[in-house]
């Protein structure tokens, strides 16, 4: 019970860091954030393969549809919320993220016909309100970009959740090392993919820079060669990322699920300790984040954790 | 001539029916040891069967290796493709390292 709650307690520090140091990289170091997330991406798959050792299930995961759709959603997901934390900050963003309880619930309903019980229909109105006040806190000017990418993300991590729970290698994978084989080669793929596409991208916006003219956001060979890029997302995949992948597979393996999900609901709360120690050490600037937005957060965790109690009880009858 | 003559085939009903075994008495006889017929048909029956169970491996070694032949993932050992993503990931670091301490604008 107690190696499991310390385990699901290392990841929500591991992601609340990665969290905070993809809102200090965007912000200070001015990196490509699809070129960021790729590289770090393709780094920790790299040093996830490297932990896990040769093995079995490579193959069949390679030649698995779900594996595609999975890393790409995967890799979408970083990239929107690293697009988000341009606008917001690390807090808000997790706070914002909580956008997957009432999609979740939705989506689950229409298309799997599955009725949520009455501590769902309790949890679900304070973290819609909690939702709707954070969302009217951001700034006019840029909340329209900011909800945007926030809901993408939402929807992404949902897709991507879907997904998982469905991909045959990664459910016949019992172990960690096979879990950390098959992750790796998810991940690697489909980030190797994303980079050669956008370097056929920055080929062809440096052949015919009239005609992406639209596209902006698409990288440039500077992008590429930016040190900063390559650094943070090199030191990122390499310490924080394989690090919190790897005690979130200990964690759901050894912890009950009630208890990862009670406590993986106070990760805005640890992001917000996180970026407050950042901003202590002149890293970060939370001017953005007011009182409120912590107090609205909090009605949204509550209703989370009525949910997360209502599906123990229902467990247990 | 008389004598000669071959003697014509009397049926006797009744010594035939002394050589007729009771229905019990021959199934009984049937269960201990099947007549060759009934052997033949077991084998061959035996026979049939594993020509379509092989005949039904055989579709389905054809169906998977007409998949992998489709499949843009050949089929490779597993150690090598492990060693392949490694070298294949270094690779991607490595050049991104030097070309953006060759190239690269800080």
């Amino acid at each position: 019970m107690w190696l499991g709650i310390v385990l699901s307690l290392l990841t929500m520090f591991f992601w609340a860091l990665s969290d905070v140091l993809l809102k200090v990289a965007s912000v200070h170091f001015d990196v490509h954030p699809v070129l960021f997330i790729s590289l770090t991406s393709l780094v920790s798959a790299l040093v996830l393969l490297l932990i896990a050792g040769p093995g079995t299930r490579g193959i069949n995961t390679l030649r698995s549809p779900h594996t595609w759709s999975y890393g790409t959603m995967n890799v979408v997901q970083d990239m929107s919320q690293m697009f988000a934390l341009v606008y917001v900050t690390a807090t808000v963003m997790n706070f914002m993220n909580r956008l997957t309880i009432p999609l979740s619930l939705l989506l689950s309903f229409i298309f799997l016909r599955r009725k949520p019980n009455r501590y769902d229909l309790i949890g679900v109105i304070p973290v819609m309100l909690g939702l709707w006040f954070i969302g009217t806190n951001i700034s006019e000017d840029i909340r329209i970009p900011a909800l945007f990418w926030l809901v993408f993300s939402a929807v992404a991590s949902i897709l991507c959740a879907m997904i998982g729970e469905t991909h045959p290698e990664s459910l016949a994978a019992n172990d960690i090392p096979t879990k950390a084989r098959v992750t790796g080669y998810v991940v690697m793929t489909c980030s190797a993919c994303f980079l050669l596409a956008m370097w056929i991208m920055a080929a062809a916006k440096s052949a015919m820079p009239e005609a992406i003219q639209g596209f902006g956001w698409l990288p440039t060979y500077e992008d590429f060669l930016n040190p900063s890029t390559f650094l943070f997302a090199v030191a990122l995949g390499f310490t924080v990322m394989p690090f919190a992948l790897y005690f979130f597979f200990q964690a759901t393996r050894v912890a009950k699920n009630e208890v990862f999900m009670m406590i993986s609901s106070l990760l805005p709360f640890m992001t917000f300790a996180m970026e407050w120690l950042f901003s202590k050490a002149g890293l970060l600037d939370i001017y953005q984040l007011k009182t409120t937005d912590l107090l609205f957060g909090t009605l949204i965790v509550a209703g989370a954790l009525i949910m997360v109690y209502g599906r123990h009880k229902h467990q247990q009858t | 001539m008389a004598k000669n003559r071959p003697q014509a085939k009397v049926i006797d009903f009744g010594t035939a029916r002394k050589h007729v075994k009771p229905a019990t008495e021959a199934k009984a006889t049937g269960t201990s040891q099947p007549k060759p017929f009934l052997e033949t048909w077991l084998k061959n029956h035996e026979d049939s069967q594993s020509v379509v169970q092989e005949n039904l491996s055989l579709k389905q070694q054809k169906r998977r290796l007409e998949e992998e032949r489709d499949s843009l993932i050949p089929s490779i050992p597993e150690s090598t493709l492990y060693y392949t993503a490694i070298f294949f990931g270094l690779i991607i670091t490595m050049s991104w390292l030097i070309g953006s301490l060759l190239w690269g604008k800080s």
